[in-house]
């Protein structure tokens, strides 16, 4: 090693080390030596090395203690650290406590407030539910209620009811005239269409319906659609016609003349149709299980002279 | 050295004896590590991540010297020294669990000491107002004067102004050369460990150790050879 190039890269980097290092080391004496060797060659990095000796020897310049005054501070800092560290997740917990108290009050009131009626899954249930919201009504005192489509050819005035005014003239195929309300309802709704009729000709022809439809195709001339749950009343009789086709009940009216109430209660599936608050039928009915349903009300007839008596007074959809 | 005699003596006005607080006693705030004393500093600091103050209170013991003397170097100032020791010993502790171990922890403590010298030297330009302190440091007496530091290391008159001469003109290096004969000479650290510190290459940390040191040399003045012991 001594005979080291002082130019060389190795010496530096000895060099390098050794003036880092100090008198003493290792480094330092080996540095030392190839550099004696070197003699004025080596002049340049001796000064070097005498700088660095003075450094050494001044080794304690400015260098301090901590004192007891500043230790002292530091440990009062550091407990305050440790007692916010302390202090801090109390006040978390206590905030978060009151965050998820206050979102569950919101939940539990949104849910109460917009949650769905809770699915009614049979026709026991349905008799047992009780619709009082309405969620649309038409009275049919003087005008045609807003609200409401007009269906069919039969002309309907609303004066005191919806009627057949006049008598038409006798056909060979039935003619139609009602409405159609504008609210529909999505097939998973529970819910209520009910219709008050005042038959005051016990020998009219006409005949009465509330249907509900999930098809809502109405015939231009009779207003019927292709898929509908009716109850319907003809002859005093009321009848409950699926929409298939096949009558699934029938049943006499408690007088020829006055005032009918028919109400059918639905939900997804089921259905019980009501006439003067009692059913007289209830099961399957038979309507598309995710199609919209349309509610209305109208009257049939072949024409003739028999072909008025009934007026229709109201029809309303009710929520439980 | 103009005003150097005046410096010394106005810091010795500044500085206040260091009583305790009211209703708090010096051995209140002494630190009496038990069994700990021989641990490494890397595995006090992994009981200082579990909250264990007294494994605190031994590095501090350790390394409150090259810290603050290292601030002191760098910075010059006592005010700033002990605002600034205060803070790198409050963010070693809050922020020991940013500590990776087997990190060496030397490493660790000099780059918060550093960076925090560097924002407060920015700081300072914008703002030279200094905070008042208590200045509740040891040492400064006796080892903040170039003079009485030579004088204390020979009796050769001569060999101690040249001392002297080397340990203020410290002050007016560039900083990067101050730095890293700080670190290197003064604080002990490799180059490995400097490079880790700064983000700076060996390399050229070798480099600034040699121009730093060559600006020294050429303080050392008269016909004298260099003397090579």
């Amino acid at each position: 090693m001594q005979s080291m190039d002082i130019q060389s890269e190795e010496f530096e980097l000895l060099l390098a080390e050794a003036l880092r290092a100090g008198p003493g080391t290792p480094s330092w004496r080996q540095a030392v030596e190839i550099l004696r060797d070197a003699g004025e060659k080596g002049e340049e990095f001796a000064m070097l090395c005498r700088a660095r000796e003075d450094l050494a020897s001044g080794r304690e310049y400015r260098s301090i203690q901590a004192g007891p005054g500043f230790t002292r501070k530091l440990m009062e800092s550091i407990d305050d650290i440790e007692k916010r560290q302390w202090n801090l997740p109390t006040a978390n917990i206590v905030a978060t406590l009151a965050v998820m108290i206050v979102t569950l009050v919101v939940v539990i009131g949104a849910w109460m407030l917009f949650a769905p009626a809770k699915e009614i899954r049979t026709e026991a249930e349905l008799l047992e539910t009780y619709f009082v919201t309405p969620a649309a009504v038409a009275e049919f005192h003087t005008e045609q209620p807003a609200g409401l489509k007009p269906l069919g050819v039969l002309p309907i005035v609303v004066e005191g009811g919806a009627k057949v005014q006049v008598q038409t003239r006798r056909t060979e195929k039935p003619v139609g005239g009602g409405f159609v309300m504008d609210r529909a309802v999505a097939a998973d709704e529970t819910i209520a269409v009910e219709s008050a009729i005042e038959i005051d000709r016990a020998d009219t022809d006409l005949i009465t319906q509330l249907y509900v439809t999930d098809r809502p195709d109405f015939a231009a001339d009779t207003g019927l659609t292709s898929h509908e749950l009716v109850c319907l009343v003809e002859n005093g009789r009321a009848r409950v016609v699926l929409p298939d086709g096949r009558t699934a009940q029938e049943a006499a009216l408690a007088a020829p003349t006055g005032r009918v109430n028919l109400r059918i209660r639905l939900n997804r599936d089921w259905a019980v149709v009501e006439m003067d608050g009692k059913a007289i039928w209830q099961g399957r009915h038979g309507l598309s299980g995710e199609d919209t349903r349309y509610f209305g009300v109208r009257l049939l007839t072949l024409g003739g002279e028999k072909s008025t008596g009934v007026s229709i007074e109201s029809l309303r959809l009710l929520k439980p | 050295m103009p005003g150097r005699d005046s410096q010394a003596a106005s810091r010795k006005s500044r500085t206040k004896p260091a009583t305790p607080a009211p209703g708090k006693s010096e051995e209140q705030t002494s630190f009496e590590p038990a069994s700990l004393g021989k641990t490494p500093d890397e595995q006090l600091m992994r009981r200082v991540q579990q909250g264990d103050k007294q494994a605190f209170a031994i590095i501090y013991e350790r390394y409150n010297g090259a810290v603050l003397s290292y601030l002191y170097r760098m910075l010059g100032n006592l005010e700033d020294v002990e605002a600034i020791g205060q803070e790198v010993f409050l963010r070693a502790f809050r922020f020991a669990p940013t500590y990776k171990y087997p990190q060496k922890f030397s490493t660790w403590l000099f780059t918060i000491t550093r960076n925090l010298a560097i924002n407060h030297a920015r700081k300072r330009k914008r703002s030279p107002i200094r905070t008042m302190t208590e200045l509740n440091l040891q040492g400064s007496e006796e080892r903040g004067d170039a003079y009485q530091v030579a004088a204390k290391a020979t009796n050769d008159v001569e060999k101690r102004e040249e001392i002297a001469r080397i340990l203020v003109a410290l002050d007016d290096l560039p900083t990067d050369q101050k730095e890293v004969i700080m670190m290197g000479i003064f604080q002990d650290l490799s180059y490995a460990e400097m490079e880790e510190i700064t983000g700076t290459k060996a390399v050229t940390l070798r480099s600034r150790m040699f121009h730093g040191l060559r600006r020294l040399a050429k303080l050392i003045g008269g016909n004298d050879s260099p003397r090579l012991r």
